[in-house]
Order: C-alpha cells, then structure tokens, then sequence
C-alpha cells in the first residue's frame, strides 16, 4: 500500500466516478458454501481456507462436482500485467528516445530563448566594445563638480591620480545589437483560479506533510477568544474590544470564524483595515523613521496614499505600479498632490541607490544592495544586475518649493557625465574598471538603452517588469505570511533566491500563483492566510512539538501559532482600544500625538545606505514607556474618560462583572480562578477607594507580558 | 516468525501486524470464534441462518469494507465469499444488524490480513487499524451509503479540472500520462492536481461525516 493512497477514498471514488457497484455474490457464496459441505461429507482432508493452493484460480462452476474444490475463487495473475508491461516498456523507450533528440537538439541549436543567455551573450560582446579613458572625459568634462555629478566622480576615482589611463567598458557596444524585450509582453507567473476551499485544502494539506515528514504533532486547535485575539491583531493592528471578543465568543454559528474574517476585511472595518496596513506598508516601504523632517519624503503624504489605496481595495499591482511611476507633489494641500511619490522620493538621494535596493527588497524580495560596491559575497547578483537595476530609475528628479517637494519624470540624457544612452556608470570592484550599464531587470530584460523619455520611460518599463515578475507574488506572500505567523518562507523574507530554499515551496508557490490568478487581491491573500490551519492552531506546544521550534534557528513548520511580542504599533493601538480613548472625539489629536511620541521613542535611523534602522521594540525603554507614559496614564486614570471612568460610573455592575470586563478589554479572556482569589485580595484591601483599586487591576493587566503578547 | 522489518513485522503464527514481542510478552491470538482455521474442524453450519437472506443483506457493505482496506474489487470479492463461507459453516447467532456487520467485518479483517500475509505484503498495522476505525465511524451503519453520498455533494465543489482529471482515472482508467496530455500540464502537474483534489474530498468529507 503507498503511503499517499486512500483506500477509502479511492474505493468510493471508484464507486462514484467510475461506476463500480459492489456485485451480487449470493449465487457464488451459496455454490461454494455447497460445495465446501460436500467436501467436508468425503474421506479427503478438508481444504484449509489458507492453503496456498487457494492462490490458483478455479472457476466455481468447472468445480461444480467438488472434487477439484477450491472454496474460494483466488485471481491468478492479473490479466491485464503483461500488457501494462509492454506499454510501460513501449514509454520508456519512446520518452528515451524523445529525451535524447531534445539533448541534442540543444547541444547543436542556438539556445537564444533563455535571456540569461542572452544576457551572457551580450555581456561578452560588450566587453569587446572599449573605450579609452579620452571617451569617458568627452562625456564628463568640466562636471566633476557638480552635484549631479557623482558617476563622473567615480570614473575619476577609479582612474586613482587622474593620469591612469581608465578603460571604459560599455556592455553591448552596439545598441542595435541588443535585443529588448517588450515588458508588457512577458508571461505571467500566473495559474488557474482555485475556489478557496480548494486552496486552502493545499495549503493545509502541505503544512501537514510537512509535520509528518519531520515527526512533529500539529498543536490543538485555538480556543476562540485566542483566534479572535489574533486575527484582530494581525488585520486591524489591534486586540478586540470588550464588546467584539463577547459577541464572537457568545456566536454559536459552525461558520464564524469565515464570517468574522469576512467582517474585518468588509466595509464594517475598511477604515481600521486600511489606517493599519498603510502603517504596516509604510513602515515596510521607508522604514520607521523615513520621510521626516529633512527628508524629501512626506511620511503622512504616503500614508494617506496607501490610506486611500487600501480602503479602495486597489490590486497590489496597481499600488507597486503606483509607486513605481508616480510623478507630483509629496504634501496634501496642492492640486498635483500624489502620496505615493514618497516611496522614490525617500530613496533617491545619492543616485537613488537607497531606491534601487528597497525595489529589489519590498518587490522583488531580493538584496542587491550588497552588489552596489562589489559583487554579492554569497548570491549571484554581480554589480551589474545593481547598476543595470538603478537605472530603471533614474528619470526622475526632485523639484523643492520649500516644503514642498516634487517628483518629476526627467529625461536621463546628456546631462553632465551621462551619455545620449543614458548609461550608468560603476567601478568594477575586483579589477577597478569604470563600466556602464543600462537598464536591464534582474532576470536578464533589457528595455531600449536610451535615456529620453521619448523614447521609453523606464519607471513605466519597471514597473511592468516588476508587476509581471515571478519574484514580486512570491515576495508579496512571503512577506504577508511573516506578518501573520512571526516566520517567512524564507529568512530573512527578502532575500529569496536558491541560496534561501523556501521551508514550504508548494504553499509558496500556490499562494502566490493564485494571488495572481485572483487579480493580485491583497484582502483576498489575508483571507487565505487567516483561515489556514496554521492560524487556527493553539500557540501551546504540543508533545512531540520540540521539532518545530524556530526560536531557535530551525526551519519553522507553522505546526503551532508562535506566540511573539506585539509591535510597538500594535502595542500602543492595543492600549488604545483596551482603554477605549479614541472615543472622544475632542481629545483625538492629543491620542495621536502621544501615540507617535510614544513610537518616536523606539525608533532611530542608522544613517546605512540601506536605511536600516535601530529599534527598541520590547526593550525596557518600551517597558517603561508602557509603565508611566503620558498615555498609559491617561489610559489608566479611572477620572480622564475611557474605559475605565465608563466602568467606574456603573454602580449597579457588579464588582465581579467589573473585573471580568477589565480582563476581556485588556486579555481577550475571563480571569482565571487564581486571578479571581488575588483580586479579591486586592478589592478587600481598598474598600474605601474601590476605583483605585480599579486603577491599579487594569493597570497590572496593561502591563502584563499576556497583554503585549499575540499568542 | 516474523517477517518484514521493524513496525512492518507480520508474524506468521498468528497474522498479527506489527512489532515484535518483547520477551514474555503475552500475545493474542485471534478469538477462535474468528479463527478461520477452525475450519479445518468440521462442525455443525450456522443452524436457523438463512445464508442467502444473510448474504444478500451484508455483503455490500462487506465488500465495500474490503475495498477501504486496500482491496482491488477482485480480492474484495474473494474475501467477501470467504468471510460468510467463514461465518456460515459454524455456529453462528444473529444479535442484530450492527452486531453482524461489525463481526462479519472482524473476519473479513482477519483474513486480509491473512491474505496480506500469505501474499508477502507488508503493511503497517497501524494504517490498516486506522482504515478500519475510519470506514466503522463513517459507514459502520449503512454500508456507506451515507459516506458516497457524502463524496456525492463534495465532488460539485472541486473545479472543473479536478473532476476531469479524477473521471479520467476512475471511469477511464486512463494513465497519469493520458491525464496529464489532456489537461495540457506536465505529468507531476496531473499527480498534483489528483492529490490536490483527493485531500481536498477528503477534507470535506470528514466535514460532513462529523
């Protein structure tokens, strides 16, 4: 029997589609039966059932006479075998034969069909096309000093004392010798629509092979106070109020847990969906601390783009196109105000370097940025693919009116130090010479060489190369699956590549074909993702559950919900909603202000040329930020509005139902029988002053490690 | 004697799957009111049976719950002979419907399991109990009629190709390579998509089956 059969279902399959109905054997059994009770009447032993006899096959009705009896009818050889044997003998040798004509086939044809090929091809024929350092002076003379200017400065460097005779290498020479190809044209990474349960039943099914395959016991399913207290957290940014985990818990319909998803991602929540995940997005696209002050970026202005763009539902595509080509003014208030300018204009300083390395990273979920100053250490991305990628984008400049900052398509041609071609310039880091490079994505496509926008406009070019890309679904999915299990496919989730096999490439491979079967529908991916097994499962470790423990360094197998602190946005919306601020309308930007003082804390740029950023998310600066901060004060204080001042007005709730309500609001569950003993304690102690009393209980609950947790 | 390695042991003696005895470790053989080989022992047939009344009203449900246990429809069919054959040439007390079905398939258990034996096959007695729990729960009252209709209603909820690719092998008996022609996708593809569907009719079916 192979493992992967299913009798029962094969039989029943075999039944329903194919027809096989269970036969009638009375008249068989009863021949035999008659048979077997002559055989017991004659002086010859009786035929013992297991006889090995009984594996030849007899016709009942040649033994009708008894003599040759054999009381049950055992197949002989299948009489279907040796005809499956030559048609089985028959395949191989044809597939030999086909599989040695496609060998030779390529060892004498072209092979001009793969373009990494034809990149090759083309790298080698450039090389052959030199300049002379007098070439690179014509382009750059009289502009190395220039702002604008830093390609010629590295030219400059690269010949070392300016006297070096620097050979400048343009890959391709020719540009009629090139062969690019039309983005729009490119085929998708794209698979059939798949109604959801059928997908999910993959996905489920996969995860489970996989706990199989390493010997490791899925955990019990979420209680569901626990699952509601997730999903709010991972799709709004927030734990549920009092009210919503009572109704889910009090919601006795099987299909629930779809119908609460269904809400959170409908027109009900299409607000708090979207203000969370463009702080998620925009934290993912500039960083934390990007688009402050200094910055030509507007961090709110991005915000209230994907604000905006999320609450329409807009496709993935669409946004990254967005981003990608966007062109006007970062701030609201003017006429030609475009949000998503802010991604570019955060990156593209400096040659738009920090740009390039954060297209590869959110979209592509590739590091490049290594590959700027020499070629990647570990993966196969050379200098080349870098430049050949930043200069996607370079048609663009930034145009400042105070704090306004513009960001406008401009053409990349004859400017100081670039050519008619618009070539980027970098030093080879192994042998110090200058080359060039133009646009080339990083599976190999080239677009026309020139810079003018009349010819082509790059950013629209990468922006359907990006769009059309097998890397950006997968990316996209990786990330999402990271945001919501604590775990990527791959680790860390933006550097995929065949150095970084994916834990589950089957779920990472229809999650992500399906993502663009379905039109690249970013709620739908959260769907699909909520209502996984992986998420219904408790965060307890199961027995036997030790195998999955990627905490430390294993390969995670998403066999139980791995419990993790909350981000400090999530925290501080947490606290929030537990202690019910927003509602007060008046004190509304007082809440936001203590809310970013409380992020600002946490946060700070490290000036990398990758942007990375220092954080102190669950360190005791956020301890004591949780313990005495403007706004847990306010969050506490039974006399400032809230949760609390609400509760302590209501003389006729009883003390008990009180407490019961503080640990829903704050822990999504009742108190335990322990909890309830020690409040007891703490309410007898304080009878004079019942809401201090108060005060203190919610204060511990707010900052209990249970609170900041999602689990 | 045993054969086979580690859990896949099949002890000769006494047909039972699984692994080896420890030392001393009481083994049990199967209840002589199961053991075919009493058989051997001529003894009275089943008096006040009607063996055909009892055949007509078991022996779907015997043969379907041979073809659970990993039965093609021809070994079901000797078994299904075997097992009354069994049951009707000794003493032999009808206690109700539930109560024979669930000893006519102890038998038919045993002599698979004999079968398998006999044959060199080596299974792990765990799947085939498994099999076995599975197919009482779901089918052990109505000879699983309820579970086809089950499979029935799950059929309309895969996609198109799917039930292309499955009708195929089941009612066409046609080769993964057919499948896969037909479907225009590579033969891993055709085997995936087969998987994809199966685990997913399974899904439902242990859904409704609940």
């Amino acid at each position: 029997m192979k493992p992967d059969r299913d009798p029962i279902l094969d039989a029943c399959l075999d039944e329903v589609l194919g027809g096989r109905r269970p036969p009638d054997l009375t008249a068989r059994i009863l021949r035999a039966l008659a048979e077997a009770k002559i055989d017991q009447k004659l002086p010859t032993p009786a035929v013992r059932i297991d006889d090995p006899a009984l594996d030849v096959s007899v016709d009942p009705l040649v033994a009708v006479n008894g003599r040759a009896a054999k009381p049950v009818r055992r197949r002989a050889a299948n009489p279907r075998t040796p005809l499956w044997q030559w048609i089985t003998t028959a395949a191989a040798i044809g597939g030999l034969g086909i599989a040695l004509g496609i060998a030779a086939l390529r060892l004498i044809g072209p092979g001009a069909d793969n373009p990494n090929q034809l990149a090759v091809r083309d790298e080698l024929k450039g090389d052959k096309t030199q300049r002379t350092v007098e070439d690179a002076n014509r382009q750059i003379a009289g502009n190395q000093n220039t702002k604008g200017s830093s390609d010629a400065a590295q030219v400059a460097r690269a010949g070392g004392h300016g006297s070096k005779v620097i050979p400048l290498v343009v890959p391709g020479g020719n540009s009629d010798s090139q062969s690019p190809a039309a983005a729009s044209d490119r085929p998708r990474y794209a698979q059939q629509p798949l109604p959801e349960a059928e997908l999910l039943s993959l996905v489920n099914s996969e995860l489970r092979r996989s706990w199989a395959e390493a010997g490791v016991n899925g955990a019990d399913a979420a209680k569901d106070s626990e699952w509601c207290r997730r999903l709010f957290v991972r799709v709004l940014g927030r734990i549920p109020s009092h009210d919503e985990v009572t109704a889910f818990e009090q919601d006795k319909s099987p299909a629930k847990r779809e119908q609460l998803v269904d809400r959170l991602l409908g027109e009900e929540y299409a607000e708090q969906f979207a203000q969370h995940w463009s702080n998620v997005w925009t934290n993912v696209l500039i960083g934390r601390t990007g688009g402050g002050e200094g910055s030509l970026a507007s961090r709110e202005g991005l915000q209230a783009y994907l604000q905006q763009s999320l609450q329409e539902n807009k496709p993935y595509s669409q946004i990254v196109e967005e981003l990608l080509t966007a062109t006007g003014a970062n701030r609201p208030g003017t006429a030609d105000f475009n949000g998503a300018v802010n991604f570019l204009l955060a990156g593209i300083n400096d040659n738009a370097t920090l740009a390039t390395a954060r297209v590869s990273r959110v979209f592509l979920g590739q590091q490049l940025h290594c590959a700027q100053c020499h070629s990647h250490p570990s993966q196969e991305w050379s200098q080349h693919q870098y430049w050949a990628l930043n200069s996607f984008l370079r048609q663009t400049d930034a145009h400042r009116e105070g704090d306004l900052v513009r960001l406008v398509s401009a053409d990349f041609v004859n400017k100081p130090s670039v050519t008619k071609e618009g070539e980027v310039y970098y030093q080879q880091s192994t042998t110090g010479i200058v080359k060039a490079a133009t646009p080339e994505f990083i599976d190999g496509t080239k677009i026309p060489p020139s810079g003018s926008l009349a010819v082509v406009d790059r950013r629209q070019e990468l922006a359907k190369l990006v769009v059309n890309s097998r890397e950006m679904p997968r990316a996209l999915v990786n990330r999402l699956w990271s945001h919501f299990f604590g775990y990527g496919f791959t680790s860390p989730i933006d550097d995929m590549g065949p150095h970084s096999e994916p834990s589950h490439p089957e779920v990472l491979d229809a999650l992500a074909g399906q993502f663009v079967a379905h039109d690249y529908d970013f709620k739908r991916a959260v769907r699909w993702m909520v209502l996984s097994d992986a998420f219904s499962r408790s965060s307890r470790i199961p027995g036997g559950g030790l195998g999955d423990a990627p905490e430390s360094g294993k390969t995670p197998l998403f066999s139980r919900y791995y419990s993790r602190p909350m981000k400090a946005e999530e925290v501080v919306d947490s606290l929030i909603a537990a202690a019910d601020l927003r509602k007060k309308a008046d004190n509304g930007a007082e809440i936001a202000q203590s809310r970013r003082d409380f992020l600002f804390q946490l946060h700070r740029q490290m000036g990398t040329d990758d942007g990375e950023e220092e954080s102190h998310e669950g360190s005791n600066v956020q301890s004591e930020l949780m313990m005495d901060s403007r706004l847990t004060r306010r969050a506490v204080s039974a006399e400032e509005g809230g949760r609390l001042k609400t509760l302590v007005a209501k003389d006729s709730l009883p003390m008990n139902e009180k407490i019961e309500h503080l640990f829903l609001a704050a822990l999504s569950r009742k108190p335990t029988a322990q909890e309830q003993q020690a409040i007891g304690l703490i309410l007898a102690n304080a009878k004079d002053n019942q809401a201090a009393a108060l005060e203190d209980i919610w204060w511990a609950l707010l900052n209990s490690n249970e609170f900041i947790l999602d689990h | 004697m045993w054969v086979g390695t580690c859990a896949e042991r099949v002890c000769e003696k006494t047909g039972t799957i699984g692994r080896k005895p420890l030392p001393g470790e009481y083994i049990r053989r199967p209840s002589a009111l199961y053991n075919w080989d009493m058989r051997t022992e001529p003894s009275q047939p089943s008096a006040g049976i009607d063996p055909a009344a009892l055949v007509q009203a078991y022996q779907v449900g015997l043969w379907r719950y041979l073809r659970a246990l990993g039965c093609d429809a021809a070994l079901a069919e000797d078994l299904t002979q075997e097992t009354f054959l069994s049951v009707l040439q000794k003493p032999f007390q009808d206690m109700g419907p539930l109560a024979t079905s669930a000893y006519l398939r102890k038998v038919a258990y045993n002599l698979f399991i004999s079968y398998q034996r006999r044959a060199g096959k080596v299974t792990p007695v765990e799947r085939v109990e498994e099999l076995d729990r599975t197919w009482t729960s779901w089918a052990g009252n109505d000879d699983g009629e309820a579970l086809l209709d089950a499979l029935r209603e799950c059929l309309k909820g895969i996609s198109e190709r799917a039930r292309l690719a499955l009708e195929m092998r089941f009612r066409e008996e046609s080769s993964r390579e057919a499948i896969a022609a037909i479907l225009e996708i590579t033969e891993h593809g055709a085997k995936n998509l087969m998987q994809r569907a199966k685990q997913q009719l399974r899904d439902c079916i242990e859904s409704k089956m609940k």
